[in-house]
């Protein structure tokens, strides 16, 4: 028992107990001193009256020795806790020792998880946590369009955004932006990167560094200056180093531009840009405002905050619905979002999970070594019980178990730390997904203290049982041994604990992996593989009007079919797996629906490159062409919903979002002369959505920018790369171009799934591992302790099945327990992973019996060992041994 | 009439220390045992003596307990510490070569000294 009493008073009463000794100390003084004095012939109140004079001004004087004997005591007391902590790590360092196997056991397993729950956390911290590296952050905001029915989108319209802009007060700076892939030149090199287009004030609203010249300004864009500021990292790649970049030239979609500023790439936004380039923004009404092309930051005025600003912005876009009231997308009101959480929106939820499974790993790993503990208190038996003869209190000895646990853990959680740190970024890279701000993940201070504070709680949490059992063992003295002594009960638990974490975790790696497969089982309504594709853009003046860039594509076309290594060939606006657009949709009968539809923008041969089935009519043909009438093939999912029960031949349909302006007056009507399949645009996890397809030949303005896709014949790949890299070269155009297979580019889109449940996966192993060793432990621990009753049934005729019977019993309970416990929590926890699973209920009845199956067969096989091994034993050796 | 040297801060605790190496003794007795030995020549206010025993004590040089005097009186006895002896030791060499210095000075003979 802790001494209570003690503690209090050194804390409330110690104070006055210090005053009446010193009081007392004080008495005796004085009398003694008065005493002599009157020895000397005065009175006694003379005698007194001198000997308080002795001392200066009595009270005052008392008052001072008060003090000093506070004083006094709080550095006694300094001295003894110094003293004994030093004497309590000297001990645990010697003890430590004393047992290098089990501390090598404890501290490599806390070393390996710490160093998985520090990765997890960088990254977690990394991506989530850090703000934005850019000036007073928490201030920046994107700006979104959102409606009740269909949430948010982060894409705004420009005339949109210029009026709320205008008539915004809270807002101290704002810009709109697009990321595209473009054709660039620097000097005799032709290539695609990666260009931002800002419009408004966006280097104000950012603010990123400046490594050479000046940022873009609103000027810029205003008198379309033919300007762009480079990114560090391209401007030393094509030109040696920051300050050479300035003034040199650049093309950029065919026109020349001049470097006047070197932005630092680390600290600009967005992520991943080469170069920035500003355009002209200008007021727009009407359905121009439906072209929710750009994305939207903003940086709050002094004062103003999200909620104060968002309304604000809605009062304005009411009041432009009331004075231009056309179009769908301007009546939508107007989202204010952090921007950190908008850059991060898709992997928040994914990166929680699993920090949270990382941290029920850590847990099975504390009760592990509070198991691993608890199994060496008896043998501490003795040496407990010689310190407390010694005088020590249990709570000193608790104190000094602990003390050895946290060393432990010290220890293993700096090993862990440095584990993390030297294989830490070749497991991240491995594991390559295209995570946000993924650049800026380090193992830095903010990591390192996070790792202390969980080796801390761990070395707590896992010695607090084993010091508390171990500090009592003593009380029985040593020598004594109970039938079912040492772990019995806490131990159990333990090990129940580790079963019901290690089935929660596995529960939550085989929802994801039921989910990964009934994803990539998914019918594409396309075939990706063997298809290669790249974006092409006729940057020339001369194509801007006119046939040629018809004819270029034509002529493209023509010249890849007649390679044998072809198969076929095709150009479209807008392919899966790649950015586009959709369109406002009209019916003759229903001029405004409520459902939009993808418009894309093909040649003949689209649907059989990609391998799209014809469901129903025609697809495009030489007959159609600029002179002829429009026609328009749908989808399937478009048919069903434009015209429900009835054959979509020859119904009309128009896209006057994007076709209006190609004409003097309304865009036309189209026929519709087929249907195709329905395709996912954004690979396996996307929906199904209505789709458009018109003819290029058909278009009045020229298409100047497509993606090519080619399909080989054969399967020689590198054969079929080289064709089309000829014939674009020698192309009249000649285009920058990359190719890409669009099947990896398909399969890239899964990867963050297939990443999380690979970690997933691998935190699950470390869990059953983990409690297949605490099951061995308390199983071979348990049968330690009842070799005597084994002994005897054995010597009393007891079989050896019956026997390993007994012990796989008392594994068994635990086993249940555990699993009943984790079938709980893994169904309390399924909210967690709802977000994240796909066609999969996240409380799915099969993943939980199968883990539990699973589970309950390894923890039998993990008991079995230690059971076989006490049923063989030979009774008369274990008596004789006892 | 006598004018009784006021003792330096820091002398006080080595002649404590002197004083405790004999016997342990309490407060009061270090007060009279200094007033003795000293012939009257050395005073100290009793309160700046127990300051410098708090002080010591913090700084584990002296220890203390409670105990009884010879009239049944209780009385906090200090004694030295191992450490108390050691610092007694080397302070008190310290002091006497100190003090060696000064005089030797101090008795030089003014039209010798150059």
């Amino acid at each position: 028992m802790l001494d209570y009493r003690r503690i209090l008073r050194l804390r409330f009463g110690r104070r006055s107990e210090i005053r009446r000794e010193m009081d007392e100390e004080l008495r005796t003084h004085i009398e003694l001193r008065t005493e002599e004095l009157m020895g000397k012939g005065m009175s006694p109140e003379e005698a007194r009256e001198e000997a308080e004079r002795r001392f200066g001004e009595f009270d005052r004087a008392r008052r001072e020795l008060y003090a000093s004997a506070m004083k006094r005591e709080a550095r006694l007391e300094r001295g003894r806790f110094f003293d004994d902590i030093g004497r309590d790590i000297r001990l645990a360092v010697r003890r430590i020792f004393r047992s290098p196997g089990y501390a090598t056991v404890s501290i490599s397993i806390l070393a390996l998880v710490i160093a998985l729950t520090t990765i997890t956390f960088a990254v977690v911290d990394g991506v989530l946590l850090r703000p934005l590296p850019f000036p007073a952050p928490d201030r920046l905001v994107s700006l979104q369009s959102v409606s009740e029915e269909s949430g948010p989108y982060p894409q705004i319209s420009m005339a949109n955004w210029f009026d709320w802009q205008e008539q915004s007060t809270t807002l101290a700076s704002t810009a709109i932006w697009r990321q595209d892939r473009l054709s660039v030149r620097v000097g005799d090199e032709s290539f695609r990167a990666t260009g931002t287009s800002v419009g408004g004030r966006f280097f104000d609203v950012i603010q990123p560094t400046m490594q050479a010249g000046r940022p873009l300004t609103f000027a810029d864009g205003q008198d379309i200056a033919l300007v762009t500021v480079l990114s560090s990292g391209f401007a030393q790649l094509h030109f040696g180093s920051s300050s050479a970049a300035l003034g040199q030239t650049v093309g950029i979609s065919g026109r020349t531009y001049e470097v006047v500023g070197v932005a630092d790439g680390p600290t600009s936004y967005p992520e991943q840009t080469d170069l920035w380039v500003a355009f002209f923004v200008n007021p727009g009404s009407g359905a121009i405002r439906n072209s929710i092309n750009f994305e939207s930051v903003a940086r709050l005025a002094p004062g103003a905050d999200i909620e104060s600003t968002k309304a604000e912005l809605d009062a304005v876009a009411r009041g432009i619905r009331e004075s231009d009231p056309e179009g769908a997308f301007h009546s939508w009101g107007v989202g204010v979002v952090p921007l950190r959480d908008q850059v991060v929106a898709g992997s928040a939820e994914t990166l929680w999970m699993l920090m949270v499974a990382v941290a029920g790993v850590l847990l099975v790993a504390c009760a592990n070594l509070a198991g691993l503990g608890l199994a060496r208190a008896r043998s501490r038996e003795s040496e407990v019980s010689l310190r407390m003869a010694l005088g020590s209190g249990r709570a000193r000895i608790v104190r000094q178990f602990l003390v050895e646990y946290l060393g432990m853990a010290v220890i293993g959680g700096a090993l862990g730390f440095v584990l993390a740190w030297v294989a830490g970024g070749a497991i991240l890279d491995r594991l390559t997904i295209d995570l946000p701000r993924a650049d800026g993940v380090t193992l830095d201070l903010r990591v390192a203290l996070f790792t202390a504070a969980i080796t801390i709680g761990a070395g707590l949490l896992a010695g607090i049982l084993p010091a508390v059992r171990t500090a009592g063992s003593g009380r029985f003295g040593s020598g004594h041994r109970t039938a079912r002594g040492g772990r019995g009960l806490p131990g159990g638990l333990l090990v129940a604990t580790e079963v019901a974490l290690a089935l929660s975790i596995l529960i939550g790696g085989g929802l994801l992996l039921r989910s990964l497969q009934v994803v990539v089982s998914r019918d594409l309504g396309y075939e990706p593989h063997g298809v290669l594709t790249t974006e092409v853009d006729l940057n020339g003046e001369e194509y801007r009007r006119g046939p040629l860039a018809t004819e270029y594509w034509r002529t493209l076309i023509e010249d890849l079919e007649e390679s044998p290594d072809v198969a076929s060939a095709a150009v479209a606006n807008w392919i899966p797996a790649a950015p586009g657009g959709t369109s406002f949709l009209s019916f003759p009968d229903n001029l405004e629906p409520d459902f939009g539809g993808g418009y894309r923008v093909v040649s003949e041969a689209y649907f059989e490159t990609m391998e799209i089935a014809q469901l129903d009519g025609r697809t495009f043909g030489p007959d159609d062409h600029q002179d002829s009438d429009r026609v328009a093939v749908v989808n399937r999912a478009m048919a069903e919903r434009a015209w429900p029960g009835r054959s979509p031949i020859g119904q009309q349909i128009s896209a006057p979002s994007m076709e209006r302006w190609m004409y003097d007056g309304d865009a036309p009507w189209l026929t519709v002369v087929g249907v195709v399949e329905d395709i996912r645009h954004w690979g396996y996890e996307a929906e199904v959505r209505p789709e458009l397809y018109v003819l290029y030949r058909q278009l009045p303005a020229p298409t100047r920018g497509m993606n090519l896709v080619v399909r080989g014949s054969g399967t020689d790949q590198a054969g079929l790369a080289a064709t089309v890299q000829d014939v674009l070269r020698s192309s009249s155009a000649s285009p920058a171009f990359e190719l890409e297979w669009l099947g990896d580019r398909v399969d890239d889109l899964l990867g963050e799934r297939i990443v999380t449940q690979r970690v997933l996966a691998g935190f699950s192993l470390t869990a059953l591992l983990l409690m297949c060793l605490g099951i061995y432990g308390l199983v071979a621990h348990a049968a330690a302790q009842r070799t005597r009753e084994m002994a005897v049934r054995a010597a009393l005729g007891a079989r050896r099945s019956g026997l390993l019977g007994l012990m796989l019993a008392a594994a068994g309970r635990v086993i249940v327990i555990g699993t009943v416990v984790g079938l709980a929590v893994a169904y309390g926890l399924a909210g967690l992973l709802e977000s994240l699973l796909i066609d999969v209920p996240a409380t799915d009845p099969v993943t939980f019996l199968l883990a539990a199956a699973l589970l309950g067969v390894i923890g039998v096989l993990a008991a079995l060992v230690p059971s076989v091994q006490a049923a063989r034993l030979d009774p008369i050796e274990a008596l004789r041994g006892e | 009439m006598d004018t009784k040297l006021p003792l330096l801060k820091g002398t006080l605790d080595l002649l404590i220390l002197k004083a405790l190496s004999c016997a342990p003794t309490h407060g009061y007795g270090l007060a009279s045992w200094l007033e003795r030995h000293s012939s009257g020549e050395l005073t100290a206010e009793d309160s700046a003596l127990y300051q410098a025993l708090h002080r010591m004590e913090g700084r584990g040089l002296v220890e203390a307990e409670w105990g009884v005097t010879e009239n049944k009186r209780r009385a906090r006895y200090y004694n030295l510490t191992t450490k108390g002896r050691q610092h007694l030791e080397s302070e008190s060499t310290t002091w006497a070569r100190y003090a060696a210095s000064v005089s030797a000075i101090l008795e030089l003979d003014p039209t010798s000294a150059s």
